[in-house]
């Protein structure tokens, strides 16, 4: 039935995309220079903002969010940095969702992953996806995309962020496009606007070219799908080539401004907390590719915080490849060394050997853990195991 | 214009069709006297709580409600290992320790559309059925912001998952129908092999 309901979504959608695009196109509004009144918008426009907004209140009440002043401020003066003078006209929120990706709605809501913020390796390769994602504010990509076809990857993805279609946000299914990616050519303009923002604030574009280029890598090697932002390869693979020509079209403006140099030391602070917790979200969701393929890139012993293996560990434990329990027991072992006072790790070793019937190894570490942790979310198990040893 | 006889007869035989008297529906929901289910393809009888109602339709094993399933539900299922957790890629198996078990639950109610921020609010080994398995408990807001909290009692045996579930709206309706729910997860005994087939 709901195949059957969707089907009939998707047909619909199709058919009012393709119904919009049979009249002579024309010119595209002229691009936002700084805020914007609301009043002053055309009538399709502003009720495209109304719509998202409805869209921006289902992420809020949903739980998608995660309150964290300190890195909204880091972002919105971030943010400030790439587009001076637009002040208020963006706002900036950090969403609950492990895919590296960010997302521009048509009212100026830039909604920023955890899994984005985790693991971009400094300032230069956020700003780079910021400024990209203005441009799509900036050109009027919302209202524009508005006069195409709503794309299928956009419904499943609200979907899934929204937890259900609320009716009144049905009209704004346009407003998906703007987190599923936008059409080949607004994607092109953005990605041109955002180089100009990007170079003009003394930021290295050749950084977004390192960051695509590690994740095209990374969905290449382990079949990965990299939603909305990188949605498929092929759209991958064209924001490296677009940057590439962007940055050999203009190598002087490429070069970062020493007068104004990037500085990752705030975004390097921030990212400890981030990085938990998306190391958590992706080892509660069983995402354990993406986890090893993060986690034992060359850099991940100093990138990442200290607890890291453990997640390592446990990714490994729960692929349960061939050579994986060795893997498993190593990273533990590094986690153990690098994190000696996280308890996890201890339950983690616990259930292991208790799972093996080696109670002399399971006991010890498994008290250890309720030394550390009494009211842990592992306690009432190994209290269990525990008894069990008895 | 005049219709040719062909395009007038088809719609006649249209018409005809749509005065067609409908073939009769069954009823979507039944009343549920209190007492023992039986559920064959569950492997377990339990006792049901009195005044709950039953979606007939439900054909994975035993969906309950008292008020409406937007204020609360009780499922009965049973999976096979290879299905139990599809939805993450995963499969269950028999020598699953509650942790795992817990593990595999979690990751596939997140995997579930928009529960992604979902809290995990209880994790304990428990007895279902007779034997040793996990509770797990859960709280999320749908996409219009209501608060729900969710309890699954979940074993792992030779024929794969059973779980108890229920959820309900934090509100009011959570707390209050729990013993119900507990009473019928103390009532819950497996079926042996003939009793599957009667």
């Amino acid at each position: 039935m709901r195949r059957r309901v969707a089907a009939a979504c998707l047909g619909l959608m199709v058919a009012c995309g393709l119904a919009s695009r049979a009249p002579a196109a024309e010119p595209p509004p002229p691009p936002f220079t700084g805020p914007v009144q609301v009043s002053s918008l055309p009538e399709t426009e502003q009720r495209i903002w109304a719509e998202v907004a409805d869209l921006e209140r289902a992420f809020r009440r949903g739980g998608q969010l995660i309150d964290d002043a300190e890195t909204e401020a880091y972002l919105a003066a971030l943010m400030d940095r790439l587009y001076p003078g637009f002040g208020p006209a963006f706002r900036l929120r950090v969403i609950r969702d492990p895919e590296m990706n960010a997302f521009c709605l048509p009212n100026g809501g830039i909604y920023v992953n955890l899994g984005l913020l985790a693991r971009v390796r400094n300032e230069d390769q956020l700003a780079a996806i910021l400024a990209h994602e203005g441009g799509h504010f900036t050109h009027r990509h919302g209202v524009r995309q508005h006069e195409s076809a709503v794309t299928t990857a956009a419904w499943v993805r609200y979907s899934r962020l929204a937890g259900g279609l609320p009716g009144k946000a049905i009209g704004s299914l346009l407003g998906l496009s703007s987190i599923s990616g936008f059409s080949r050519e607004l994607e092109r303009e953005a990605d041109l606007a955002g180089f100009g923002r990007l170079t003009a604030a003394g930021f290295d574009p050749r950084e977004a070219v390192r960051m695509f280029e590690s994740l095209y890598e990374e969905s290449k090697a382990q079949g990965l799908k990299e939603s909305v932002f990188f949605a498929s390869h092929p759209r991958l693979q064209e924001r490296i080539e677009s940057f590439r020509a962007l940055i050999a079209a203009a190598p002087a403006a490429s070069a970062p401004a020493a007068s104004a140099p990037v500085d990752s030391a705030r975004l390097r602070t921030l990212q400890p907390r981030l990085q938990r917790e998306w190391m958590e979200l992706e080892a509660s969701l069983g995402h354990d590719a993406r986890l090893i393929h993060q986690l034992t890139r060359p850099d991940a012993a100093t990138f990442f915080p200290p607890e890291a293996p453990y997640y390592l560990g446990e990714a490994y434990r729960r692929r349960g490849d061939a050579t994986d329990r060795e893997r498993m027991l190593a990273a533990y072992g590094e986690a153990l060394a690098r994190a000696p006072g996280f308890a996890p790790v201890h339950a983690a070793l616990g259930a292991h050997h208790f799972k093996n019937r080696d109670c002399a190894a399971a006991s010890p570490e498994l008290h250890a853990y309720l030394d550390m942790a009494p009211d842990g979310p592992m306690a009432g198990h190994a209290r269990r195991m525990l008894e069990k040893c008895r | 214009m005049r219709a040719s006889p062909v395009v007038a007869g088809l719609l006649c035989v249209l018409l005809l069709a749509s005065c067609r008297t409908p073939a009769p529906v069954p009823p979507r929901w039944s009343a549920r006297a209190a007492g023992t289910v039986v559920l064959p393809r569950a492997g377990v009888e339990a006792a049901l709580p009195p005044g709950w109602i039953q979606l007939d339709a439900y054909d994975r094993g035993l969906l309950i409600t008292r008020d409406g399933l937007p204020m609360q539900f009780i499922k009965i299922i049973r999976a096979p290992h290879k299905v139990a957790f599809e939805n993450i890629g995963k499969q269950g198996a028999p020598d699953l320790l509650p942790n795992e078990l817990a593990e595999l639950l979690i990751a596939s109610n997140k995997a579930r559309p928009g529960m992604a921020s979902v809290a995990v609010t209880l994790n304990q080994p428990a007895e279902l059925a007779g034997r040793e398995g996990v509770k797990v408990g859960f709280a999320f807001r749908n996409a219009r912001g209501a608060a729900y909290d969710e309890l699954a009692y979940a074993v792992a045996d030779d024929d794969g998952v059973l779980m108890f579930q229920y959820q309900a709206l934090s509100r009011h309706f959570f707390a209050r129908d729990l013993p119900a729910f507990e009473a019928l997860v103390a009532s819950a005994r497996r079926i042996d092999k003939t009793d599957k087939k009667r």
